[in-house]
């Protein structure tokens, strides 16, 4: 009589139903994570005018930009960041909508301490802005952006902006990454392009 | 090796154990090189929800397994209790110092990010800040003056050529990177600079514009590069000539190179060091929240090893444990898996090896016990069908069993006083007194062996026993006795020896009884004329006298001659009931007033017999009854037959019953010997006649009191023939 084979069966058992309710409730978890970061927060556009040229889609795009006091006063001490237009190409899924990112501009918002200027450094056309308030400086950035945009076959384009928590200083990325007060997005708006 | 081997492989405890041990130590040394820049943000981000969803995963691991052992603790389960408490031992052990160490390192943490700032260092940062702006101030003015001047010079010209060599003039002289007279609207009309410069890049922004439109200078310095900066102002150009709309004009002027890496300096400064006065309490969260994950992780990892090795310990003891459960139920054939080479490996190989010899012994100890009860049972069989009575008394002296011939010997169920005292039953059985006596008296005295007779009242009279006992060879005080009926035996030679002597008696008397007859008769012929009246009388009646005792003597012989001839039977189908009837007609009237009754089973089968033999034994019978009557004014006869069928046989039973006084009480023993008989008359051998005959086909006869009065003789014959 060998004693092995029933308690092997047994703990096999065992074992596959503590991987199968670890991946359950992992995967229950991510999916809840997901589902709350759906709404746009602080950072909204407002209109995008998109029109098909020889040159390709030209956009002009109207933004709401707002900055919390977190964010406020992360600048006010010298730190930089980021806000991140995006444009993209929206496609239809099975699963819901994907957007293929096609073009980029970032602006790089920062105080400038000698001077106690903030300045706005627009990374695309290599061009710095100085403002005297932050407010004046998130106006220059929402008040109509024109980007022009080769390659798109769709007849709609997305757009997105949001403060890159990314590109943040290490120090303060951690706190940045899972905090209400840092979360600055649009999320994707699709809007139609007109010929 | 294959895919389903590799798998199998990676899939066992230690190895997954191994791979979460690593990956554990390399997130946490990501997630402490995150706060240096050599890592993206993006890294960083999926490193920390790397490491969160991988404590997650653990601590679900440890909760199911926590869920799992108290679950199998409350079942009492073999091993939870060791597992609980070596988990509980290794807890404790891994939980002392990691909050130890986590303590201390949370309170470093604290004081060394508390170190970096300093109110003096903080002092001297605001200083050189104030001074590097009270400089470029100066700096600024200066330049807002030169360009009042230049205004002043250029207000009344619109000549572009003139305009043109001016601006040269002024940017050389002054050494402007860049000198623009810009319209009211911002428009460039002409311009002048010396280095490799781009007119859009310092082209005025809106700001700069409405403040010239609002008649002030616009100011102020720019970052070029990382170590270059420049100073541009905008200062409006008026006309003094009436409609002429103003214009503006902007000169820029890279800083001196010692002036700006000194600027730059100093905002590097200020800027890290306000950055992290920012960063004071995020960074001290994200470093506490980073020794949390990395300890935690630590910990959850030590608790699932913990578990790992107090089942890999509990395991191999539990399967000991159901394996001595096993052996305790009677399986011996268990054999456990040995584990290891260790000790508990030994231990499980000793049990495999106990438990084999524990098998091999109930083997023989089964075989033995097979032999025995063989060997009981041949001995069980042959006691049974043992013609002697065998019983066994203990050391106590008291009985240990009986065979069954025992019982029906003693005519007692021994079965019934099994472990009851011998010295009991001498009392408890009146009429085997005897018997036991020999026996007690024998065992009590310890006589190895020993022999003896003695006569007991059966309940068909004095039986005749012989009682050997022995005591057994290896239990000295346990005796067996052995014992045999010899009644059956004792009367058939009394019986022999009275066919012997009658045998004698009729050939040594019957032969000269003739001659004396004949010789009477001759002497009563001769003399009978030869003498007178008187002697004639006396001639007569002696020769009478000696006819007749010859003749009685003759009949005497001629019974002894019955009873010693051998019977031939001679066996045919018999009716018993006309037999009876034909006696009871034969017998009718013999006996006045004697009322004869007949009580026949009509259902009675014919059974193989001797039908002259069988008249015999009943007319013997009828007339025995009859005489027994004779001097009784009442008389009744009855024969009854009837069928018996028992285990032991088919039978018929007849019986024949008389009013008459009864069997004398010392006659009741000899009823049936010759010459017994209570009667004057008759030659004393009819009842021994009938029971030879019914013994010689094959039936019994015996005597028993009637109630109220007389005597009830009662023949017992087989249907079938032996």
């Amino acid at each position: 009589m060998r004693l092995t084979s029933e308690n092997n069966i047994s703990l096999k058992k065992k074992s596959f139903a503590k991987i199968s309710l670890t991946i359950l409730f992992v995967i229950s978890l991510a999916f809840s994570i997901t589902c709350s970061a759906k709404n746009p927060t602080r950072f909204s556009v407002i209109n995008v005018t998109a029109s098909a040229s020889d040159k390709g889609i030209q956009t002009l795009s109207r933004f709401q930009l707002s900055l919390s006091t977190r964010a406020y006063d992360a600048i006010d001490h010298g730190v930089p960041v980021d806000i991140v237009l995006s444009y993209a190409e929206p496609k239809k899924r099975f699963w819901g909508t994907s957007y293929k990112t096609i073009d980029k501009k970032t602006f790089r918002l920062s105080r400038h301490v000698l001077s106690d200027n903030y300045q706005l450094h627009d990374s695309t056309a290599f061009q710095t802005h100085q403002f005297i308030t932050i407010d004046e400086a998130l106006k220059h950035i929402s008040i109509f952006q024109i980007k022009n945009l080769d390659n798109i076959s769709s007849t709609e384009i997305a757009v997105r902006v949001h403060l890159d928590t990314f590109n943040l200083p290490p120090q303060i990325r951690a706190s940045a990454f899972f905090s209400g007060s840092w979360r600055h997005d649009s999320l994707w708006t699709v809007w139609n392009i007109s010929s | 090796m294959t895919v389903a081997h590799l798998l199998k492989a990676v899939s066992r405890p230690l190895v997954l154990l191994g791979i979460a041990t690593l990956l554990v130590i390399f997130l946490s040394y990501q997630i402490a090189n995150s706060f240096q820049s050599n890592i993206s943000g993006q890294e960083h981000y999926w490193i920390i929800v790397a490491t969160v969803v991988g404590i997650i995963i653990l601590l679900l691991l440890v909760v199911i397994n926590f869920a799992v052992l108290f679950r199998q603790y409350r079942r009492g389960e073999i091993g939870s209790k060791l597992s609980l408490r070596l988990i509980s031992v290794f807890l404790l052990l891994n939980l002392l110092p990691l909050f130890m160490v986590y303590f201390f390192a949370v309170q470093f943490l604290n004081k060394g990010i508390d170190s970096w700032f300093d109110v003096r260092v903080e002092q001297a940062i605001d200083d050189a800040v104030l001074l590097g702006e009270t400089s470029l101030e100066a700096i600024k003015q200066d330049m807002i003056k030169e360009m009042s001047q230049h205004t002043d010079s250029i207000s009344n010209v619109f000549s572009s050529a003139e305009l043109a060599r001016r601006l040269n003039e002024i940017a050389e002289k002054f050494d402007y990177s860049e000198i623009t007279l810009l319209s009211n609207n911002g428009q460039i009309l002409i311009s002048s600079f010396n280095t490799d410069n781009s007119l859009l890049k310092n082209a005025p922004n809106f700001v700069a514009l409405a403040q010239i439109r609002n008649g002030n200078t616009f100011a102020e310095i720019e970052s070029v590069s990382e170590f270059s900066q420049q100073l541009k102002v905008i200062t409006p150009v008026f006309s003094s000539n009436i409609g002429i709309p103003p214009r503006a004009l902007q000169a820029v002027k890279p800083l001196p190179l010692r002036y700006a890496k000194l600027a730059q300096t100093v905002e590097s400064a200020k800027k890290q060091y306000t950055q992290m006065q920012f960063a004071r309490e995020p960074l001290r969260l994200s470093l506490i929240l980073t020794l949390t994950l990395i300890s935690l992780a630590s910990l959850l990892l030590s608790n699932l090893a913990s578990f790992y090795i107090s089942r890999r310990i509990a395991k191999p003891l539990s399967v000991l444990a159901s394996g001595t459960k096993e052996v305790a139920a009677g399986n011996l054939d268990t054999q456990l898996p040995v584990p290891s080479n260790d000790e508990i490996g030994i231990l499980v190989s000793s049990f495999n090896d106990m438990t084999q010899q524990l098998s091999h012994a109930r083997q023989l100890a089964h075989q033995s016990q097979s032999e025995t009860e063989a060997q009981r049972e041949y001995l069980e069989t042959v006691l049974a069908n043992l013609s002697s009575g065998v019983i066994s008394i203990n050391e106590e002296l008291r009985l240990e069993s009986c065979n069954p011939r025992a019982s029906k010997i003693l005519n007692i169920d021994l079965n019934n006083d099994i472990d009851s005292e011998i010295a009991d039953l001498r009392y408890k059985y009146e009429n085997l007194t005897p018997f036991f006596e020999a026996i007690y008296h024998a065992a009590s005295k310890s006589m190895p062996n020993w022999q003896d007779e003695r006569t007991v009242m059966g309940n068909k009279g004095k039986q005749f026993l012989i009682i050997q006992g022995t005591q057994l060879p290896h239990q000295q005080k346990s005796t067996v006795v052995v014992f045999d009926d010899v009644t059956n035996l004792i009367q058939a030679q009394k019986e022999a020896a009275w066919g012997e002597v009658a045998r004698r008696l009729a050939h040594e008397i019957k032969n000269p009884l003739t001659p004396i007859q004949l010789s009477a008769e001759r002497i009563k012929t001769k003399f009978f004329n030869q003498v007178d009246e008187k002697d004639q009388a006396i001639l007569e009646k002696t020769t009478r006298t000696i006819v007749q005792q010859v003749e009685a003597l003759k009949n005497m012989v001629s019974a002894f001659s019955d009873y010693a001839q051998a019977i031939n039977v001679e066996q045919k189908p018999v009716n018993i009931n006309l037999l009876l009837e034909d006696i009871a007609e034969l017998h009718h009237g013999t006996l006045n007033n004697c009322q004869m009754t007949l009580d026949l089973d009509k259902k009675l089968p014919e059974i193989q017999s001797d039908a002259d033999a069988l008249r015999q034994v009943f007319n013997n019978l009828v007339l025995n009854a009859m005489q027994s009557m004779e001097d009784q004014k009442h008389s009744a006869l009855t024969i009854i037959s009837e069928r018996h069928q028992e285990p032991s046989g088919d039978f018929i039973t007849i019986k024949i019953i008389d009013l008459g006084p009864g069997i004398k009480p010392e006659l009741r023993e000899t009823l049936f010997d010759p010459y017994v008989s209570s009667k004057k008359k008759g030659s004393g051998l009819g009842l021994a006649i009938v029971k030879r005959i019914t013994e010689n086909l094959g039936g019994i006869v015996w005597a028993e009191e009637n109630s109220p009065n007389g005597t009830q003789f009662i023949v017992r014959l087989p249907v079938e023939a032996s």
